[in-house]
């Protein structure tokens, strides 16, 4: 198998995976119990949730796990308590978490103002300056995009809302943490999210980072865990997962992106000069190794992602949650692609269990499957 | 609607049927009880009274049993009747239960007795007039049309009970399946073969429904309308089977070696071949497609003999003389144009030629015919094929003895 999908989702690390199931045994009990089996876990979670803001920078902020970078993304969006009238500046080429949680703001008055992309897929941060203004309450974007990789200058657009003291920064970091070294000091963002199954982590665990002094109202009502910001039982096994996952990925970043890059690279070298039916929309330095935007002019990228499937090779058209849309994909449009070309791209991610031959293997079969279909396909 | 526990169920063309009707009534029985087992799930009495079923349950008939039933072939209609003790004092509730549960209140009726117990102390017209006079009295706001009633109000005397109904569910009419034969139909996702098969399906028509599959060119997502579709189809059947056939190969096969204006009608061809050869292998005694003259390029009267010639079997298109429209239409009644319309690749126009052939050339045809013998590939395709049982009330399961 040449798994090339790490964008939509990562194998389990082994080590993660034996976290997972010696906490799942251990740690049966409730967090939230008095006695002294759940204090612990309550010990343990607070003490993982230093170790996060420690590891990102982020100390005398505070840390609430989710079931999911979307959760985390929408008890922002829904939490700041936006009222009519206020603006809140967001990307359409992000994920839905973040466009479809703030456009249906709109129902209660509030404005959704998209902000530009320029042709390079970089957000457009002059126009953005020339925009903002006090009716700006909140910037929600997400710092590497899923689909084209393409990683944002988050720290220009910090030191940009620096001067609006009202107005809330939000990024999405799921594709971000993992890939780049996150300084969230660094950022300046107010809030920050993340999640777990990209980092070879389980499913089902996201966080949220709310920098210090950061009021939000929670998503869910209940047992007022989390300091009453996400009610529900906290999933230990899963933070400690989450934690393990964490650390083993940023303690070889620097290595693994180097690999990343070279695979990257060799994808991006070897299969152009095979045949001009091939085309990078999106540079090297202007995009995360892992992710790599692929065009193929003339054949419909499921076909292609199919014939691939057939040999052991998966890899994505677009993102996981919009790829039943069938043939438009808002995010391209956002990148100002033109919608007759949407059904011919291809996303290739790569992960920590991808080699040079694995990936060499993919190009000749990739090669080989356009090549062929391209006789007689319309 | 919910609280019946009587149906009748009035057959169409049995009782035409002379000296084979004891078997056509047995095999409408079967049917019957089948879609009960399946939609009602509770203890039925089904009895034939004058050429009518008449189903008896303790416990009340769901909407969902009623729409299963009315959609049996040899069916003509599915009336819900009420069954009142043969005392003329308790006439009258029920029948008032009846017209008041109507969504509007301003509608016309007509009371329409027939007396089966002749000895009954009054007469049909009696009972018409006291009736409609009772019902005028107490829902002033109704109005008596004998002519052309909103609402008809049917009394039925019997020596031990009155039958009363208001309401007629129309049915598909025509003959029980399983008394005509076993088609195996062609099915493609779009608006044509459904509608095809509902057709023959009121002719009595036992089917198997054939998908042939294009991965890799077209996704799950295909095979997940195709399972849909013969989910509602298989409602008007009494179990039916479904073969999802790969064919994207051979596909592939066929159109790197063919002319590029012959692809579509030879891909047709081959899916016929191998739909005779299913038929042959499950003891079928034709194939039904969805087929309407002049449609589309595939179906001109030169494209369908040539696909005539390669059957063995006789081929059933009983959309041969209709528009798409009267197509359409029939396809909302029966409940798949939902289901027809939800967009999806289809291999045939991805490979689709620019300029189809119209009037194919008889010699080029069995050239290729002759130099390319797919049998092999085509018997492999049906025994890699998946197959699925389609109860009655639409439900399908794997079937692993085909």
């Amino acid at each position: 198998m040449i798994y090339l999908d790490n964008a939509a989702s990562t194998p389990i690390h082994p080590e993660v995976l034996k976290t997972l199931n010696e906490s799942l045994e251990l740690y049966f009990a409730n967090p939230s119990a008095s006695h002294k089996l759940g204090k612990t876990q309550k010990k343990l979670i607070d003490k993982v949730k230093l170790n996060f803001l420690s590891l990102m920078n982020g100390s005398g902020g505070q840390l609430v796990f989710t079931s999911s970078a979307t959760e985390a993304n929408t008890t922002i969006i829904r939490g700041l308590d936006l009222r009519a009238g206020d603006q809140v500046f967001y990307n359409k080429a992000d994920h839905p978490s973040l466009v479809n949680a703030i456009e249906n703001l709109s129902e209660k008055g509030v404005v959704p103002v998209a902000i530009a992309n320029r042709i390079d897929g970089l957000w457009d941060l002059n126009e953005l300056s020339e925009k903002i203004s006090e009716k700006t309450k909140l910037v929600c974007l997400a710092h590497v995009n899923n689909q084209t990789g393409i990683s944002q200058h988050v720290e220009r657009l910090g030191a940009i809302l620096k001067d609006w003291k009202n107005c809330h920064f939000h990024l999405d970091g799921m594709q971000a943490v993992g890939k780049l070294d996150v300084d969230l000091s660094k950022i300046g963002s107010s809030s920050y999210s993340f999640g777990a199954h990209k980092i070879q982590g389980p499913k089902g665990i996201g966080a949220l980072y709310l920098k210090n002094g950061v009021s939000i109202l929670p998503l869910l009502l209940g047992g007022s865990q989390q300091e009453g910001l996400r009610s529900s039982t906290e999933n230990t096994p899963f933070v400690l997962s989450f934690e393990k996952a964490f650390e083993i990925v940023n303690k070889n970043l620097n290595d693994v992106n180097e690999k990343m890059l070279e695979l990257n690279k060799y994808v991006r070298e070897t299969i152009s000069s095979k045949n001009n039916q091939f085309e990078f929309p999106y540079s090297i330095e202007n995009t995360v190794p892992q992710i790599l935007m692929l065009k193929i002019e003339g054949i419909s990228s499921d076909i292609i992602l199919r014939h691939m499937e057939e040999e052991d090779i998966y890899l994505a058209s677009g993102s996981a949650c919009s790829s039943k849309i069938k043939g438009y994909n808002p995010t391209f449009e956002a990148l100002g692609i033109d919608e007759k070309f949407h059904k011919n791209f291809l996303r290739i991610s790569f992960g920590p269990g991808n080699d040079l031959k694995q990936i060499q293997s993919f190009c000749d079969t990739l090669v080989e499957t356009v090549e062929d279909l391209k006789g007689f396909m319309r | 609607m919910n609280d019946y526990n009587t149906l009748a169920l009035l057959v169409d063309e049995l009782w035409l049927k002379g000296k084979n009707r004891g078997d056509y009534f047995r095999a409408m029985k079967e049917n019957i009880e089948k879609a009960l087992k399946a939609w009602h799930k509770k203890r039925v009495n089904v009895k034939i009274e004058s050429q009518r079923f008449l189903l008896r349950s303790e416990t009340p008939f769901t909407e969902e049993t009623l729409l299963g039933l009315k959609r049996l072939g040899g069916i003509f209609q599915v009336i819900p009747v009420r069954e009142i003790p043969l005392d003329y004092d308790q006439l009258m509730d029920p029948i008032l239960k009846e017209l008041d549960a109507r969504e509007d209140q301003n509608f016309t009726f007509k009371v329409e007795t027939l007396r089966s117990f002749k000895k009954y102390p009054k007469n049909s017209m009696e009972i018409n007039r006291h009736i409609g006079h009772l019902i005028l009295e107490a829902r002033p706001n109704l109005k008596v049309d004998v002519k052309n009633p909103d609402v008809m109000v049917k009394i039925r005397v019997l020596p031990e009970h009155f039958y009363v109904s208001t309401k007629t569910l129309m049915a598909p009419g025509g003959l029980p399946v399983g008394t005509n034969g076993h088609l195996v139909t062609m099915l493609s996702g779009g608006f044509d073969s459904p509608v095809a098969s509902y057709l023959m399906s009121k002719r009595g028509c036992k089917q198997t429904f054939v998908f042939y599959y294009s991965y890799p060119f077209v996704g799950e997502e295909v095979k997940e309308k195709i399972e849909k579709l013969a989910s509602v189809l298989g409602t008007y059947q009494a179990g039916s089977k479904l073969w999802i056939v790969p064919f994207g190969k051979l596909q592939k096969k066929i159109a790197k070696t063919c002319k590029e204006n012959y692809r579509t009608i030879l891909f047709r061809k081959f899916m016929v071949e191998c739909t005779n050869k299913l038929a042959k292998r499950i003891n079928a005694d034709a194939l039904l497609t969805g087929d309407s003259l002049g449609q589309v390029s595939s179906q001109t009267i030169g494209n369908i003999s040539l696909i005539d010639e390669v059957s063995l079997m006789p081929i059933m298109r009983p959309l041969i003389g209709f528009n798409k429209k009267e197509t359409i239409k029939l396809a909302k009644e029966i409940g798949t144009h939902d289901i027809s319309v939800i967009p999806h690749d289809d291999a045939c126009s991805m490979f689709a030629p620019k300029h189809p052939v119209i009037k194919p050339k008889n010699d080029y045809w069995h050239e290729y015919s002759k130099e390319n013998d797919f049998s092999d590939e085509l018997n492999n395709a049906l025994d890699d094929a998946e197959v699925f049982d389609i109860s009655v009330n639409g439900l399908l399961t794997s079937c692993q003895n085909h």
